[in-house]
C-alpha cells in the first residue's frame, strides 16, 4: 500500500490543477449554465495555472515509487501539451458558440484527456502509461461524437472507439508479455533487460510489436492509419486539433522512451528495418494520398499520416540527437497544425459539411489574415524555409544522416517534395482563383484569428530562430539518455 | 597626325552618333548633310595628313596602343591601330572613295523624309567608322570590331527601306550568311591566341615568318580558317549569295559598301596574313581555287541579267574572285592593287548606274532602257572609261591589276607553284575566260543602257534628265581615276626598268621574307621570260577586245537582240540555268533552311513538348496522383477493415521482429 | 558600419517589406514610391561594396559573423568575393529598375506585389552572400516563395500551371541538395570532430570525399545533388523546360528578375559549390556538364527560332545564352571562367532589358504573339532603336557587352576543347538568326496590322527604366575590364583548388 508523500502530490501539480478545473466546470455546468460563456475562459485559467506550476516547482525526477519521471523531459512535453490545449480551447470557444454546442463537458473532457497525456507522458512504468492512455483515449471518445446532430460526428466517435478500444485491448495485452518476460513493468528495469540480452527474445519481440501496434493507433501510423481521415473530417475541428497533436506526442515520447530503454537501434536490425519500413510507408501513403483530397481536413489528416512518418524516422535514431529530433519536431508539427486547425475553423461554413478546399478560393484577399496564417502553416508544413516545419526536417534528417541512415534521409526529403503538391493546393486557391459565385459564408472570430496569427507567428519566428527550443530539447532529452 | 590614329575614324563614329540625334529631332536635311559629310570629309583630310607624316619618317610600322580592351587569363587584346604601308593604301582608298560616295548621296537621297536622310548618313558614317577601324586595326580582334561593324551598317544600309519587306528580308539575309564567314574568323582568332599567345599582327607575323616549321600546321589551320571569313565577307563561292541581294539598298550603298571598300575586306585580310599562306600551300591553293572559279561562275550569272544592278553585283562577285586568285598564286602586291583599281571603276560605275536608275525613276531594267547616251552624257563618258577599266583594255585601270593577276596566275603554273602547277595552270585559263564574258557582259550593259533608242515608256523618256552635279562630280572624278589609277602599278618590267611600279614598291615591306624557306616560298620570280610577258598581254587584251566585239554584235545595231534570242532559243537549259542563277538559293533553302526549320519544329514539338513535357513531367505528376487514387481505396470507411488491418499489422510485425 | 554593411543590406529589403505593411493597400502610389525610394537606396549603398571592394584580395571581403545556431556549428555568415561582387552589384542596379518599369500597371494588390518583391530581393542577395549553407539553402529557398506568388498572382492565363510547376521544377532539385549538405555536415565532423556547415570549413573538408568506386561514391552522389539542384535552376537542357512557361506567365517583373538574378544562382551555385567544394568530383563531371552545355546552347536557339511568342523566343534564348556560360566554367580556363561571370552579368543585363522591352509594347498592345507586330519602326522608330542595340548585344555584336562574354568564354575553351567551341559557334550563328529574324517581323515590314497604327513610342520613364542597362550594355562592350578586374584574383582562386 502506497501512500503519496507531499513530494508526489507537488510533482503532479499541473495535473490535479487541471482535474479540480475539469471538475468545477461540470459543477458550475450543472447549477449556472448562464456562464457558459465564460467557461472557455476558465479552463484557459486552468490551464495556465498549469503551466505555471510545471513551472514553479522545481523537478524532483522520480515520484510515486519510481513510476513517474518529473524531470526536464516531462516538463518539456507537458509544457507543449499544455501549450496544444490553449489553441484548442481559444478555437474551441467561438466554434462551440456558432455550433450551439458550448457546455462545461466539452472543456472537462479536453482537461481530462490532456492529464491523461501528461501522466502517459511522463510515466516510466507500463501501469501508468496505460492508465494514461485510457484517461486519454476515453474522453476523446466521447469529443469526437460531440457535434450530436451532425451524423458524421457522431460516426467519427464511434470508429475512433471501435479501432481506439481494439488497439488499447493490443497495448495491455502487450504489457502483459514484456511483464512475463521481464518480470518488471518498469520500463528502466525492461529496457536494461533487454539491453544487455543483446536480442530480442520471442515474447519481449511479441509484446513490443503488440505495443508499437497500440500506439502506431495513436500515431495513425501505416497501416494502423485508416481511421484518421474519417475521423479528422467528422469530429469537431478543435477536437481535430487536439487529437492531431497531443495523442501523438505522448504516445511518441513512450516509444521514444521504449525504443531507447531497449537501445533497439543495436540490438535488433529487424527493428530497424521494420520501423524504417512503418515510417517510408507512413510518409509515402500520407502524401500520396493526401494529393487526391478535396477536403481541407481529410487532406490534413494524411499529411499527419506522413509527418508521424518522418517523425518515425527520429525515433529509430533515437539516442540524443534522435531524441530530441523528436521533441523539437513535436513543437513544430503542433505549432503547423494548430495554426492550420484553428484557420480551418474559422474558414468553414457548416461543421458537417466536409471542408472542400475549393471553398477556400479567393479567401486570400478576403481574410487576409487568416489565410497568411494558414499559408504560413502549409509552407512550413512542406518543410519550406524559413519555416520550424524546415528547422524541424532539418533536425530530423540530420540526426538521421549522421547515424547513416542518408537513404532514409533522401525518402524523406522526396516526400516533402510530394507535399509540396497538395500544400500548394490550398495556397493558389486562396490566392490565384477567384472567389466562387456562391460565395461561403465563414464568420470572423477575432480569438480564432488571434490563435491562428500567434501560431504561424511562432512558425515564423521559431523557423528563424530555432535555437531555443533546440537547447530546451536537448537539455531535456538529455536525463533520457543519461 | 601620328599619334592620334585614333582620330580618324572616331570622327566618323562621332557623325553618326551626331546623325541619329538630328533624325530624332527631324533636323533639316541641311544641318545632316554638314554632319555626315562634313565628318567623313575630316576624317579623309585626316588621314592624308596622316599618311604625309607616315612618308615623311623612317618606321615602316607604327602601332598605337590605347587601352587594354579585354584581358583575362591567355586572352590579352589592346585596343590599337596602326598604320603600315597595307593600312595606308586601304585607309587612302577608303576615305577617298567613301567621301565622294557621301558627296554622290546628297543628291541621291535628296527625296527622302528628313528622318530617313539622318538614318541614312548616320548609318553610313558608322559605316566609314567601322571599315576604317578594320583596315587601321593593329590586331585580330580590333579588325573583327571593324569587320563585324560593316556587317551590321550593311544589314541595316540594304534593309534602309525597312518597310518593304524584301530589302528586310535582304539585309537578314546578308548578316547571317556573313556570320556564318565571321564564325570562321572568330574561331581563327581564337587559334591565333592558342598558338602565338597574341594577336598583334606586329607579333603572329614575324613569329610564323621566322618558324616556318613550328608553325606551319597552324598557318595551314589559321589560314583556311580566316579564309572561311574572306569567303563569307567577300561573297565567294559557296556564301557570295548574299550580295546579289544586298542591291535591295540605295545604289550610292552599293557602290560604297557592296563594290569599293567593304566586300574587298576578305582580301585585305587574306594580304595581311599572307605570312601565313605563304606558309601554307594547302590554304594558298584553296583561296585560288574558290577565287578563279568565282571569278568564272559569277561572270556567266552576269552574262544575262536584265536588272543593271544586278549585272553590276555579280561582276563584283567576279572580280573579287580575281582578287582571290591573285593572292592565291601569291600575287599579293597584285591583288591589293586590283583592289584598288576596282574600287575606283566599280564605284563608277555604281554610281553611273544609279544616276541611271535616277533618271528612268527607279527603273531598273535594261531591257527598258536605251539611248541614254544622247540624255546623260557625263554619266556615259564615266560609264564608259569604267567598263573599258573592267574590261582590262590597255592604259585603263583594270588593265594594270587584272593583267599582272593572270600574268602571275601563268607564272604559277609554269614555275609548278607548290607543286600544283596543273591547278594553277587550269586556273589561268578560267581567268581568261573570265576575262572574256567580263567584257562582253560590260559592254552588253553599255549597249542596251547607252545606245541604241529608248524602250521605256514616253512618260519616263520625257523626264530624263542628267543628274545634279552633287552625283555627276563624283563620277567624273572616279571615272579619271579608272583611266589614270592603273599607273601606280605600272608594269616596268616589261619596258625592262623595274621600280616604276609604285604600288609594288610600296608594299614589299608587308610580303615578310620567311626565314629558312624550307615550304615552297610563293614569289616563283619571272619563271618566265619578257616576251612570253608580252604575250600574255597580248592574249588578255585580245580576249577582252573579242568580247567587246561580240557584244557590239549581239547588242547593237539592226540585228540586236536577235543573236541572243536565237543563241538562247538553241541551248535553253544553259540559258535557263544562267537566268536561275544555277538555282544556288534554291538549293541552300532545301538543303539548309527547311531542314533546320524542321529540326527546330521537332525540338520544341516533340523534344520538349511531348517528350519532356507530357510524358516525364506531367507524366509523374499524373502517376503521382494515380497511385493517389487507387490507395485512397485503402480507407474504405469500414471500421471492421481498420481493425482488420491493425491487428494484422501487429502480428506481422510480431513474426517479424520475433 | 563597413564589417556590418552585407548582412544589413541583404536584409534592408525585408525592413522596407515591413514598411509597407501598416501601409493602407489603396494607397497604390505610396507603396510604389515607398519601395522604389527603397530600392533606389539600396542600390545607392550597395555600390560602397564596390568602392570598398580590394580587387587583389582574393579572399572573402566584408565578413559579417552572427552566432545563429550553435549546437550545430550554423552561424550568420555572410562574405563577398569578386564574383558574387559582380551578381550582387546587378541584382541591386535590378531592384529599382523593375519597380519603376511596374510603375504604371494597372494591376491588383499592388502593396502585396512590393511586398513579395521586396522579399524576393533579400532572398537573392541573401543567395549570392552566404558562407554557411545552413542559410544559403534557406536563402536559396526563400526565393521559391515570392516568385510563385508573383507568377501565380500576377501571371498571365496559365499563371496557376506555370507558378506550380516552377515550384516543384526548382525543389526538386533543392531537397537532395539539403541531404548533401547534411552529409557534408556529418563529413566534417568525421573528418574534424567538430559540428559545422560553414562554406569555409567545407572547402578544407569537403574536397577530401572519395570519388572512387563507382557511381556510388560519396564524392560523385554529393556532387551530382548539388549539380541538380543548379542545373534545374541555370537551366540546363533537359531542366529547362519549366523556364518558357515561368517566362511567358510570369509579369515583367517576374520575368526580369527571374531571367536577370535566379538563373545565375544556378551558374554561381556550380561555381561557388561544385567547382570549388568538390574539384575531384568536377573533373569526372566535366564531359557531361560540357556535352549539356553544347547542346543547351544549339538546342535553345533552335527552339527559339520557332516561337511566335516574344517572351518564350527570349526565355529559350536563355537557355542559349546561359549554355555558354556552363561551358565557360566547363571549361575551366581561367579566360573561360572570367568570361562565363561576365556573360552571367551580361545575359542578367540584355535579357533583362529584351524583358522590359516586350513588357512595353505589352502594355500598350496586350498581346505578345510576334504575328501581332510587323512594321512598328514606323510608329516607333525610339523604341526599336533600342530594341536593336539590346538585340545585338545579346547576339554578340563586338563593341557591346554580350561579345566580350562570348569571346572569352569561346577563346578560353578553345584551349581544352575547341571542338565544344565549334559547336557553340553554331549557336552563335543561329542566335543571329532567331534574334534578327524576330526584329524583322515585329519591326521591319509594312505596318499591317491596324491596331499597330496608333502605338505611343517610348516614354520618359519607360526610357529611364532601360537607360541604365543600356550604359551598361556598351560600357561592358567597350572597356569590360572594369568588371574583369575585381572577378579576376577570386576566379584564380577558385581555379587553383
Amino acid at each position: 500500500m502506497l501512500t503519496p508523500t507531499h513530494a508526489d502530490l507537488v510533482a503532479i501539480a499541473p495535473e490535479i490543477i487541471l482535474t479540480i478545473t475539469a471538475g468545477l466546470l461540470l459543477i458550475v455546468e450543472a447549477f449556472l449554465p448562464g456562464l457558459r460563456r465564460h467557461f472557455s475562459g476558465l479552463a484557459m485559467v486552468g490551464v495556465l495555472a498549469a503551466i505555471w506550476a510545471r513551472l514553479h516547482f522545481e523537478l524532483p525526477g522520480a515520484v510515486w515509487a519510481g513510476m513517474m519521471q518529473i524531470d526536464e523531459l516531462a516538463a518539456f512535453v507537458d509544457i507543449y501539451i499544455l501549450v496544444a490545449v490553449i489553441f484548442t480551447i481559444a478555437m474551441a470557444g467561438p466554434f462551440l458558440r456558432r455550433t450551439e454546442t458550448e457546455v462545461g463537458e466539452f472543456y472537462a473532457l479536453i482537461l481530462l484527456a490532456t492529464v491523461g497525456a501528461m501522466v502517459m507522458a511522463s510515466s516510466v512504468n507500463l501501469l501508468p502509461i496505460f492508465l494514461g492512455l485510457e484517461l486519454l483515449s476515453i474522453p476523446l471518445y466521447v469529443l469526437n461524437a460531440f457535434l450530436r446532430r451532425s451524423q458524421v460526428s457522431v460516426e467519427a466517435g464511434l470508429k475512433y472507439f471501435v479501432v481506439g478500444a481494439v488497439a488499447s485491448a493490443f497495448l495491455v495485452y502487450g504489457i502483459a508479455l514484456l511483464y512475463g518476460a521481464t518480470a518488471s513493468t518498469d520500463l528502466a528495469v525492461i529496457g536494461s533487460q533487454v539491453a544487455s540480452s543483446g536480442q530480442l527474445n520471442p515474447l519481449v519481440a511479441i509484446g513490443l510489436a503488440m505495443i508499437v501496434g497500440g500506439l502506431a493507433f495513436k500515431l495513425a501510423l501505416v497501416p494502423c492509419h485508416a481511421w484518421a481521415p474519417d475521423v479528422y473530417q467528422g469530429g469537431p475541428t478543435p477536437v481535430t486539433a487536439f487529437l492531431a497533436v497531443v495523442p501523438k506526442g505522448a504516445a511518441l515520447i513512450v516509444l521514444l522512451r521504449l525504443a531507447d530503454g531497449m537501445d533497439l537501434l543495436h540490438i535488433s536490425p529487424q527493428w530497424v528495418a521494420a520501423a524504417a519500413g512503418i515510417a517510408v510507408a507512413s510518409q509515402t501513403l500520407g502524401n500520396i494520398v493526401a494529393i487526391v483530397q478535396s477536403d481541407v481536413k481529410r487532406m490534413l489528416a494524411y499529411s499527419g499520416i506522413a509527418h508521424m512518418g518522418y517523425a518515425m524516422v527520429a525515433v529509430i535514431v533515437a539516442g540524443a540527437d534522435g531524441g530530441a529530433a523528436v521533441l523539437v519536431y513535436l513543437v513544430a508539427y503542433t505549432l503547423m497544425n494548430m495554426g492550420a486547425f484553428a484557420s480551418i475553423a474559422m474558414l468553414s461554413e457548416r461543421e458537417d459539411r466536409p471542408h472542400f478546399i475549393n471553398d477556400l478560393r479567393g479567401q486570400g484577399y478576403k481574410r487576409p489574415i487568416v489565410a497568411l496564417a494558414l499559408t504560413t502553416c502549409l509552407f512550413s508544413l512542406a518543410g519550406v524555409p524559413p519555416f520550424i516545419g524546415f528547422t524541424a526536417k532539418f533536425v530530423v534528417f540530420r540526426a538521421a544522416v549522421n547515424e547513416g541512415f542518408v537513404w532514409l534521409a533522401v525518402i524523406g526529403v522526396v516526400n516533402s517534395l510530394v507535399s509540396a503538391f497538395y500544400y500548394l493546393r490550398v495556397v493558389y486557391a486562396m490566392y490565384m482563383q477567384p472567389l466562387p459565385r456562391r460565395e461561403p459564408k465563414f464568420q470572423f472570430s477575432f480569438q480564432i484569428a488571434t490563435a491562428a496569427a500567434v501560431a504561424a507567428l511562432g512558425v515564423l519566428i521559431l523557423g528563424i530562430y530555432p535555437t531555443p527550443i533546440l537547447e530546451a530539447a536537448q537539455t531535456a532529452i538529455l536525463v533520457l539518455v543519461r | 597626325m601620328l599619334g592620334s590614329l585614333w582620330l580618324i575614324p572616331i570622327i566618323c563614329l562621332a557623325g553618326a552618333v551626331f546623325n541619329l540625334a538630328l533624325g530624332i529631332v527631324r533636323a533639316p536635311k541641311s544641318a545632316v548633310t554638314l554632319v555626315g559629310v562634313g565628318s567623313v570629309g575630316a576624317s579623309t583630310i585626316a588621314t592624308y595628313a596622316a599618311l604625309w607624316d607616315y612618308l615623311h619618317q623612317p618606321a615602316e610600322v607604327i602601332v598605337e596602343p590605347y587601352f587594354t580592351w579585354i584581358s583575362a587569363g591567355v586572352v590579352n587584346v589592346n585596343a590599337s591601330l596602326q598604320l603600315d604601308p597595307l593600312s595606308a593604301v586601304m585607309t587612302a582608298f577608303v576615305t577617298l572613295v567613301g567621301f565622294l560616295i557621301h558627296v554622290y548621296s546628297i543628291g541621291y537621297m535628296h527625296s527622302e523624309t528628313d528622318a530617313g536622310y539622318a538614318r541614312y548618313f548616320a548609318y553610313l558614317n558608322l559605316f566609314m567608322f567601322s571599315m576604317l577601324l578594320l583596315v587601321l586595326g593593329s590586331n585580330l580582334p580590333v579588325m573583327f570590331v571593324g569587320w563585324e561593324g560593316v556587317g551590321l551598317c550593311s544589314y541595316l544600309l540594304i534593309g534602309y527601306y525597312y518597310d518593304k519587306e524584301w530589302c528586310a528580308a535582304a539585309g537578314k539575309k546578308a548578316f547571317i550568311v556573313n556570320r556564318i564567314g565571321d564564325l570562321g574568323f572568330l574561331l581563327a582568332i581564337f587559334a591565333t591566341i592558342a598558338w602565338f599567345h597574341s594577336t598583334e599582327f606586329t607579333v603572329i607575323f614575324p613569329a610564323a615568318a621566322e618558324h616556318p616549321d613550328q608553325f606551319a600546321g597552324a598557318a595551314t589551320i589559321i589560314g583556311l580558317l580566316l579564309f572561311v571569313g574572306a569567303i563569307g565577307k567577300s561573297a565567294q563561292i559557296p556564301l557570295y549569295v548574299w550580295l546579289p541581294d544586298a542591291m535591295a539598298g540605295p545604289t550610292p550603298v552599293s557602290a560604297l559598301i557592296h563594290a569599293a571598300t567593304m566586300v574587298t575586306a576578305g582580301v585585305y585580310m587574306v594580304v595581311r596574313a599572307n605570312v601565313f599562306y605563304r606558309l601554307s600551300p594547302t590554304a594558298m591553293l584553296a583561296v585560288a581555287i574558290v577565287g578563279g572559279v568565282t571569278a568564272i561562275f559569277a561572270a556567266t550569272i552576269g552574262l544575262v541579267q536584265n536588272d543593271i544592278k544586278k549585272v553590276l553585283a555579280y561582276s563584283t562577285v567576279s572580280q573579287l574572285g580575281y582578287m582571290f586568285l591573285g593572292a592565291g598564286v601569291g600575287a599579293f602586291v597584285a591583288a591589293i592593287f586590283h583592289v584598288v583599281t576596282h574600287a575606283f571603276f566599280k564605284a563608277c560605275l555604281f554610281l553611273g548606274s544609279g544616276s541611271v536608275i535616277h533618271a528612268c525613276g527607279g527603273e531598273q531594267d535594261m531591257r527598258t532602257m536605251g539611248g541614254l547616251r544622247k540624255h546623260m552624257p557625263i554619266t556615259y563618258w564615266t560609264f564608259l572609261a569604267a567598263t573599258l577599266a573592267i574590261s582590262g583594255i590597255p592604259i585603263f585601270a583594270g588593265f594594270f591589276s587584272k593583267d599582272e593577276i593572270l600574268a602571275k596566275a601563268y607564272e604559277a603554273g609554269a614555275a609548278n607553284l607548290n607543286g600544283f602547277g596543273a591547278t594553277y595552270q587550269l586556273l589561268w585559263y578560267l581567268g581568261l575566260a573570265g576575262a572574256l564574258l567580263t567584257a562582253f557582259y560590260m559592254f552588253r550593259v553599255v549597249y542596251m543602257t547607252f545606245h541604241g533608242s529608248f524602250r521605256g515608256s514616253e512618260e519616263t523618256e520625257r523626264h530624263l534628265h542628267e543628274s545634279p552635279p552633287s552625283m555627276t562630280g563624283p563620277l567624273v572624278i572616279l571615272g579619271f581615276l579608272s583611266i589614270v589609277g592603273g599607273f601606280f602599278g605600272f608594269p616596268g618590267q616589261l619596258f625592262g626598268m623595274s621600280g616604276l611600279n609604285l604600288i609594288e614598291r610600296f608594299l614589299h615591306p608587308i610580303i615578310l621574307p620567311i626565314a629558312a624557306a624550307t615550304h615552297g616560298a610563293a614569289h616563283a620570280e619571272h619563271a618566265v621570260g619578257l616576251e612570253t610577258e608580252w604575250l600574255l598581254v597580248a592574249v588578255s587584251v585580245g580576249v577582252a577586245v573579242l568580247g567587246i566585239v561580240i557584244a557590239r554584235r549581239f547588242y547593237l545595231g539592226p540585228k540586236a537582240f536577235v543573236l541572243p534570242r536565237r543563241l538562247a532559243e538553241r541551248l535553253p537549259m544553259v540559258h535557263k540555268m544562267l537566268l536561275g542563277k544555277y538555282w544556288v538559293d534554291e538549293m541552300y533553302h532545301v538543303l539548309i533552311v527547311a531542314p533546320v526549320h524542321r529540326m527546330a519544329m521537332i525540338c520544341w514539338k516533340v523534344i520538349d513538348e511531348l517528350i519532356i513535357d507530357t510524358l516525364f513531367v506531367n507524366g509523374a505528376a499524373f502517376s503521382v496522383e494515380l497511385t493517389g487514387d487507387l490507395l485512397r481505396f485503402t480507407t474504405t470507411g469500414n471500421v471492421r477493415n481498420y481493425v482488420l488491418a491493425v491487428a494484422l499489422a501487429i502480428f506481422a510485425l510480431a513474426t517479424f521482429l520475433w | 558600419m563597413d564589417q556590418h554593411l552585407l548582412f544589413l543590406l541583404t536584409l534592408s529589403p525585408t525592413i522596407f517589406a515591413i514598411l509597407l505593411l501598416p501601409i493602407p493597400k489603396h494607397w497604390k502610389r505610396v507603396h510604389r514610391v515607398v519601395t522604389l525610394i527603397g530600392s533606389t537606396v539600396i542600390f545607392a549603398v550597395s555600390t560602397r561594396l564596390w568602392t570598398g571592394f580590394n580587387p587583389d584580395n582574393p579572399a572573402f571581403q566584408f565578413v559579417d559573423q552572427h552566432q545563429w545556431i550553435p549546437q550545430f556549428g550554423i552561424s550568420i555568415h555572410v562574405g563577398l568575393d569578386g564574383i558574387s561582387l559582380l551578381l550582387v552589384l546587378l541584382t541591386t542596379l535590378l531592384l529599382p529598375v523593375v519597380v519603376l518599369a511596374a510603375w504604371s500597371l494597372n494591376i491588383e494588390h499592388i502593396k502585396s506585389l512590393h511586398i513579395t518583391f521586396l522579399l524576393l530581393a533579400t532572398g537573392m542577395m541573401g543567395t549570392f552572400v552566404s558562407l554557411d549553407l545552413f542559410l544559403f539553402y534557406i536563402f536559396w529557398e526563400i526565393t521559391l516563395i515570392p516568385m510563385y506568388f508573383i507568377i501565380g498572382v500576377w501571371g498571365g492565363p496559365r499563371r496557376i500551371y506555370a507558378a506550380v510547376k516552377f515550384f516543384i521544377f526548382t525543389m526538386v532539385g533543392s531537397v537532395l541538395m539539403l541531404v548533401a549538405i547534411l552529409y557534408l555536415g556529418w563529413f566534417h565532423h568525421q573528418q574534424t570532430g567538430v559540428w559545422s556547415y560553414d562554406y569555409l570549413d567545407f572547402l578544407q573538408t569537403a574536397p577530401l570525399l572519395s570519388v572512387s568506386g563507382g557511381w556510388l561514391a560519396p564524392g560523385l552522389l554529393v556532387f551530382a545533388a548539388f549539380a541538380l539542384a543548379f542545373a534545374i535552376k541555370v537551366p540546363i537542357f533537359p531542366f529547362h523546360t519549366w523556364l518558357p512557361d515561368a517566362h511567358v506567365e510570369a509579369p515583367t517583373t517576374g520575368s526580369v528578375l527571374l531571367a536577370g538574378v535566379l538563373l545565375k544562382m544556378g551558374a554561381y551555385g556550380f561555381m561557388r559549390f561544385n567547382r570549388a567544394l568538390l574539384p575531384d568530383a568536377w573533373d569526372i563531371f566535366v564531359p557531361l556538364i560540357l556535352a549539356l552545355a553544347v547542346i543547351g546552347i544549339i538546342y535553345g536557339a533552335l527552339v527559339a527560332m520557332v516561337q511566335p511568342d516574344v517572351k518564350k523566343l527570349v526565355a529559350y534564348s536563355s537557355v542559349s545564352h546561359m549554355g555558354f556560360v556552363m561551358l565557360g566554367l566547363a571549361a575551366g580556363t581561367q579566360a573561360s571562367t572570367q568570361g562565363a561571370v561576365l556573360q552571367m552579368v551580361n545575359h542578367g543585363l540584355t535579357t533583362g532589358a529584351l524583358f522590359l522591352l516586350v513588357g512595353m509594347i505589352y502594355e500598350r498592345t496586350y498581346t505578345r504573339l510576334i504575328a501581332d507586330f510587323g512594321g512598328l519602326a514606323t510608329v516607333m522608330p525610339v523604341y526599336t532603336g533600342i530594341f536593336l542595340v539590346v538585340t545585338l548585344g545579346s547576339i554578340g555584336l563586338p563593341g557591346l557587352n554580350g561579345f566580350v562574354g562570348e569571346f572569352l568564354i569561346l577563346a578560353g575553351a578553345w584551349q581544352n576543347y575547341p571542338l565544344a567551341v565549334v559547336l557553340a559557334g553554331l549557336g552563335i550563328i543561329l542566335g543571329a538568326v532567331y534574334m534578327l529574324w524576330m526584329v524583322q517581323r515585329i519591326f521591319w515590314g509594312p505596318l499591317d496590322n491596324p491596331k499597330n497604327e496608333g502605338l505611343s513610342d517610348i516614354r520618359f520613364r519607360e526610357l529611364m527604366v532601360v537607360a541604365p542597362l543600356l550604359v551598361l550594355i556598351v560600357w561592358i562592350g567597350i572597356y569590360p575590364t572594369t568588371f574583369l578586374n575585381p572577378m579576376e584574383a577570386a576566379v584564380r582562386l577558385l581555379l587553383a583548388r
